[in-house]
């Protein structure tokens, strides 16, 4: 019987039966992980995007406020105007009225992307701020 | 017994080779199933598209709707809103629709739904429930608009 360095082929069996572990391990692993992962799927992904806020119900209570008639005016008209203290003073008292209704908001005007008016109660809201362009005034309004 | 010819051993290594390759064939197939096969729940998305479109049927440019004067119970709520609130794969109704203007409230579906709402968000077995408060004028005067949309549908979402 001839067996000429045996010890080479050992080592090399070894080798493979740990290499074959340590695959096996990290199939097992990666099945965990998937298994882990698959439970914390979300439509948006790992994205911060919210699809829980399209801002139609923001939109319409800016509406509203645009719509809203105090002494005969509506704040949009007044706005049109230029009647910027008005119009602050006023929504002011709106957006008081709408926080004690645990409706908290955030309103403000700008033009040429500079804030001229800006009326809060705190700030608080953290909803999807929704705008509209009236006469190059971009009017703001977040709850 | 002469062990010098390797030839033996390197078929042996092919055969091994195709073992691996199938097994970690069969993990990666495997982890995409399991991994789509886990449920996304959408209720909050189908939430926001309900609340939408009901604040869309009764409120228009801010102000209340003629559409709300004439919704006076759930079928009503349905009809006008050109809502659909059936389930093929449910035969109880998995919905529950509480809208409050001013003195005037309607719901609809079934109100158990309504003792999960303001439960962690955490607990994903239970339905999904979410209270929406906006200001809207009817009358040139500001009321609040309160509506609470709740889902049920655990096993289609989070199971």
């Amino acid at each position: 019987m001839q067996f000429k360095n045996k010890k080479g082929d050992v080592s090399e069996t070894m080798t493979w039966i740990f290499a074959t572990i340590i695959i096996l391990v990290l199939v097992g692993v990666f099945l965990f992980a998937v298994s882990f992962l698959g439970k914390t799927k979300s439509l948006t992904g790992f994205n911060s995007y919210s699809y829980d806020e399209s801002g139609i119900a923001n939109k319409e209570m800016l509406l509203a406020i645009l719509s809203k008639k105090i002494d005969g005016k509506s704040i949009l008209e007044k706005i049109n105007e230029g009647n910027y203290e008005s119009v602050s003073s006023n929504v002011k008292g709106i957006l008081d009225e709408f926080s004690k209704e645990g409706v908290v908001c955030n309103f403000y005007i700008s033009e040429k992307a500079s804030i001229i008016s800006l009326m809060s109660v705190n700030n608080s809201a953290k909803g999807k701020e929704v705008s509209i362009n009236i006469n190059g005034k971009e009017v703001y309004l977040r709850c | 017994m002469n062990f010098l010819n390797k030839k033996g051993g390197e078929q042996v290594m092919s055969i091994y080779w195709f073992v691996i390759f199938g097994i970690i064939t069969i993990a990666v197939v495997s982890g995409v199933y399991v991994f789509s096969s886990k449920p996304i729940d959408i209720r909050a998305a189908e939430t926001n598209v309900l609340e939408d479109k009901i604040i869309t049927c009764i409120v228009n440019n801010g102000e209340v709707s003629e559409k709300w004067k004439e919704i006076n119970g759930g079928n009503d709520l349905e009809k006008i809103c050109l809502l659909n609130l059936g389930d093929l794969n449910y035969k109880e109704m998995q919905y529950y629709i509480e809208i409050e203007i001013g003195d005037k409230s309607i719901s609809y579906g079934d109100s158990s739904f309504k003792a999960f709402c303001g439960a962690k968000k955490s607990r994903n077995n239970i339905p999904y429930c979410r209270e929406k408060k906006i200001m809207v004028l009817e009358n040139d005067k500001f009321v609040l608009l309160n509506l609470i949309v709740s889902i049920r549908k655990v096993e289609q979402n989070a199971v």
